[in-house]
């Protein structure tokens, strides 16, 4: 079953009232392979899509490997500019969401040691990992949530790991959907994950 | 009445607290004498765990307009039409200082250190050891040059032919640092908006 199929379900329709204003978010999201398909044909508007995808998620690694907001923001950009110089090189297009924080975290780890310039940067030790993350479970299941991707992967995102814990209402709203149909959808939704993640494992 | 199985929505529910009243005990009594639905519950905990692990951050707005901007600059063509070129006045190999021209602060451990005359004064750049990506390469200018450049945002943008291949990081009011610089970069650019100078590197500079 496809992201496209799960937007079908059910909410083929707005309750009388209810209006959607916009397009669903996510309703027809291009997969990161087509992204990056488009973004080898220099795409602007197909590199700030993954932009809008992985940008929080770059971010947040880099934070969470103890540099700055600013030197975070900085590793975004270098993170995205390493994509961009790999982009013919790229071996597993399904895994790019943990390509994009492997990268993350190595560039925390450089700029961390940028002042130990006598030292390459294969010489320099890993820090210790950080003692609450468990970075496999972590790149593991933001692949999945790729390959879910469109409307059930952001859904996913908003509910379960935006520290302000919107609210169903308003995600609905943020969704241009019925706050009656975010329950069923989450449902579908993580079951659809569940199933991805053990395809995955069984690989 | 028989009690029904509860689908997986139900299950998640359930383990999210959602479910009040008759169906919440329901449920209570099935999940521990079924495998599949003790499964479920169980793999429902652990991706509630998984994603307590990192909730996703949110760069400031200015930072996020900053880097749809900077992605935007390396993937289409950029080129200066008007431009100043700076003159290259010391080129110097290995490690030390380049001979005769150099104030304090050059770094013992550069490659190569090139120094241009521009209108803005002596500009210095120097390409440090790296990583497999590539060397980290410094620009640095006088205090001067930089009060004068104080006005715009100031940057520093290496190019290969009109494709941006490394936007520098300020690190300081005077210094600017490139990092897994490519070995095509053939032009270094200091971009303001008052100001466009170009430096060329000798064609071997990387090494």
């Amino acid at each position: 079953m496809t992201a496209a199929a799960d937007n079908s379900a059910e909410e083929t329709s707005p309750p009388s009232n209810v209006t959607w204003l916009r397009p669903r978010p996510g309703a027809s999201a291009p997969s990161d392979a087509e992204l990056l398909r488009r973004c080898r044909n220099q795409d602007p508007e197909a590199w700030q899509l993954l932009i809008d995808r992985y940008e929080r998620l770059i971010y947040t690694v880099a934070l969470r490997n103890g540099v700055s907001a600013e030197d975070a923001a900085d590793i975004t950009q270098t993170s995205f500019v390493a994509l961009l110089d790999s982009l013919d090189r790229l071996r597993d297009e399904e895994r790019l969401a943990s390509w994009l924080m492997t990268v993350a975290r190595r560039q925390a780890w450089r700029l961390r040691n940028l002042t130990r310039r006598d030292v390459p940067l294969e010489a320099v030790a890993e820090p210790a990992e950080d003692p609450s993350a468990d970075w496999a479970t972590l790149t593991t299941l933001h692949d999945a949530l790729a390959a879910l991707g469109g409307a059930c992967r952001e859904l996913l995102i908003a509910l379960y790991f935006d520290p302000d814990e919107p609210s169903y209402v308003d995600i609905a709203e943020r969704f241009g959907r019925a706050v009656g149909g975010i329950g069923p959808m989450r449902g579908r939704c993580l079951a659809r994950l569940r199933e991805i993640m053990a395809e995955d494992e069984a690989i | 009445m028989a009690v029904s199985e509860p689908s997986f929505r139900e299950l998640l529910d359930w383990a999210e607290g959602r479910l009040e009243g008759p169906r919440y005990a329901e449920i209570a009594a099935w999940v521990p004498q079924d495998t599949e639905a003790a499964a479920s519950v169980a793999w429902i905990r652990s991706f509630h765990e998984a994603s307590r692990l990192m909730p996703l951050a949110t760069p400031p707005e200015a930072q996020r307009a900053a880097l749809r901007r900077a992605i935007d600059d390396y993937v289409r063509p950029w080129a200066p039409t008007t431009y100043t070129v700076g003159a290259l006045a010391v080129a110097t190999r290995g490690p030390g200082t380049a001979r005769g021209t150099r104030g304090a602060g050059a770094d013992a451990g550069s490659l190569l250190d090139l120094v241009f005359d521009t209108e803005l004064g002596a500009i210095r750049v120097a390409v440090l050891p790296g990583d497999d990506e590539g060397p980290l390469v410094r620009l640095s200018m006088g205090e001067e040059a930089a009060a004068a450049l104080e006005s715009g945002t100031p940057r520093v943008v290496l190019t290969a032919g009109e494709r941006v291949r490394r936007v520098a990081r300020r690190v300081s009011a005077t210094e600017f640092e490139a990092a897994g610089v490519p070995r095509d970069v053939d032009q270094i650019w200091l971009d303001h908006a008052r100001w466009h100078i170009r430096l060329s590197p000798p064609g071997d500079w990387r090494g």
